[in-house]
């Protein structure tokens, strides 16, 4: 195994630094830490809402087919 | 006919003095290069351009003209488009230093159904460094300005297009909506946008941000022109595989039946919400002139989960986005703009299986959306641009803390409607108090484009505002 990652942990700029650290280990990329700082804080935001979207979705629903979903509700 | 007298013309315009015979193509292109060299240039709107090979295709639409065979319904017509539509050995920046001098193997499905109708493609135009920004601004390719006023901004991401056409350097441009890229700069610059249907035009050959939401669609003054190009461009094709085989409506033929008797649906929630005054006043007169029209204006609740679809919208582009930068951002990820980097890097970080339940969720999402709205109405009537045109020192947000709330706020009205794949009109509506323009949106039912034109055409026959020219291009 190659580098360690740094386990996330309850501050914000520690939560900032394991992210960069997960990028640059299995993205291969360094980004600036203030250049992603705002965004971090806003999808953090975005997945617990995407969470709540999902939370109750039957264990079937099918991501797939959208087009043919809009051509189904279109005006007949 | 003088130079400034053509460039005033519609597209419409146009394409009927150009089959009569009474304005030459080569006029008619002249001008446009002429403009897009010299007012294109101070407004940073054009990426590239051929002259030599533009006034080619115009000595073979007049000459086309001349037989007297039957002609496309865009024929000798100049158009310019978004740097990212890929034409055959031609360069395609997508406003990028990384694609600078990237040389497609093949042509767009949209350009070859403008070749087709017999349109003229005479430039490049610049765009939103890969198509990912609202505001308009481009730290490596260079940003647009508005014609209105070059201290503000044109929105984005198709910047050069909005800027273009507004100045009248062209007779309108194709664009693409993955968050309001279409209506934003339409919003911004004065301009009618259409976002179509998700999979009412094809993709094959436009760069792509995310397979998604990625729509393709015209900018022009008049609805009219718009609907011209929509017609020329919409339809099933075998090379994009998500588009419809939903038939193409013929969308001009039903511009002059009006707007008596539709039923136009007005938010009570959510779109208003970040709305400003100006704004306010004006989006609500235009909904006064149909209610003058005879239409009837029908007070709507839309479902709650509206709230969420502006982030989900952000989810699927930052994370599609993402999967597709990856290998650029491991490798060369210093050439690509801060905010750009910054927004790209973050979808690395989505969970696949979030991802997958969120594209799940939108499909029922959209069902009770539709449900809801459009078994009471036959559009959604709303804001766009929930601000005055802001300046491009006040929208230059670059990586700063804030910038990602602010680009949330700029699409609050837009995004929903790529979440819902839905048809989105864009239609000026007058000017707030700095000078700048106001715009309202119409929503549809899906494949519902034809009600939208019908309503938007509607109202450019009460009012004036898609007449009025800036000051740089007069």
């Amino acid at each position: 195994m190659g580098a360690q990652v740094t386990p996330v942990t309850a501050t914000p700029d520690d939560d900032l630094k394991s992210l960069i650290a997960w990028l640059d280990r299995f993205q291969g990329f360094r980004p600036d830490a203030v250049e992603l700082a705002d965004p971090a804080a806003a999808a953090a935001g975005t997945a617990e809402t995407a969470r709540a979207a999902a939370a109750s979705l039957p264990f079937d629903a099918d991501p797939a087919g959208f087009t043919r979903l809009l051509e189904s509700l279109a005006r007949k | 006919m003088t130079d400034p007298a053509i460039a005033r013309m519609t597209l419409a315009e146009a394409a009927a003095a150009i089959a009569a015979g009474e304005l030459s193509s080569r006029d008619a292109t002249a001008t446009c290069l002429e403009r897009l060299q010299t007012i294109g240039g101070q407004l940073t709107a054009v990426a590239g351009l051929d002259a030599e090979d533009a006034m080619a295709q115009a000595k073979a639409a007049d000459e086309a003209q001349a037989t007297g065979k039957p002609l496309g319904p865009l024929h000798g017509v100049p158009l310019a488009h978004k740097d990212m539509y890929y034409r055959k050995g031609r360069v395609s920046a997508c406003g990028s230093n990384i694609r600078k001098g990237f040389r497609p193997d093949h042509t767009a499905t949209a350009l070859s159904r403008l070749d087709a109708a017999g349109a003229l493609d005479i430039a490049r135009l610049n765009m939103v460094e890969f198509a990912l920004g609202v505001t308009g601004h481009n730290d490596v390719a260079g940003t647009p300005k508005n014609p209105w006023n070059t201290a503000h901004m044109t929105g984005g991401s198709s910047s050069g297009s909005g800027a273009a056409v507004a100045a009248r350097l062209c007779f309108g441009a194709l664009g693409s909506d993955t968050g309001g890229s279409i209506r934003l700069p339409a919003a911004c610059c004065g301009l009618v946008g259409m976002k179509p249907t998700y999979g009412r035009v094809s993709r094959h050959g436009a760069m792509p941000l995310s397979y998604s939401l990625d729509t393709v669609g015209p900018l022009t003054r008049t609805v009219l022109d718009n609907a011209l190009m929509l017609r020329a461009i919409a339809g099933h094709d075998a090379n994009d595989p998500v588009t419809a085989e939903t038939p193409v409506a013929d969308y001009v033929a039903d511009l002059d039946r009006g707007a008596k008797g539709l039923r136009v649906g007005v938010p009570e929630n959510f779109f208003y919400d970040p709305v400003t005054p100006e704004v306010r006043t004006l989006v609500e007169a235009s909904l006064k002139a149909y209610e003058g029209m005879g239409c009837e204006i029908v007070p709507l609740r839309l479902p709650d989960a509206v709230e969420v679809m502006n982030r989900l919208n952000n989810l699927i582009t930052a994370t599609e986005g993402a999967s597709l930068h990856a290998p650029w951002l491991a490798t060369r990820g210093q050439e690509y703009g801060a905010q750009t980097r910054a927004r790209l890097a973050i979808g690395l970080f989505t969970p696949a299986s979030l991802y997958v339940r969120v594209l799940a969720a939108r499909k029922q999402l959209v069902r009770e959306f539709v449900d809801a709205v459009f078994t009471k109405v036959d559009a959604l009537h709303t804001p766009l641009m929930v601000m005055p045109v802001p300046t491009l020192a006040e929208s230059n947000m670059v990586a700063n803390p804030g910038f990602a709330g602010y680009l949330l706020k700029v699409g609050h009205a837009s995004r929903p409607v790529n979440f819902l794949g839905l048809p989105g009109l864009n239609v000026p509506c007058g000017f707030t108090p700095d000078g700048l323009p106001c715009s309202f949106q119409l929503i549809g039912r899906p494949y519902d484009e034809a009600t939208l034109y019908r309503l938007g055409h509607a109202y450019q026959q009460v009012t004036d505002w898609h007449t009025k020219v800036p000051a740089i291009a007069a």
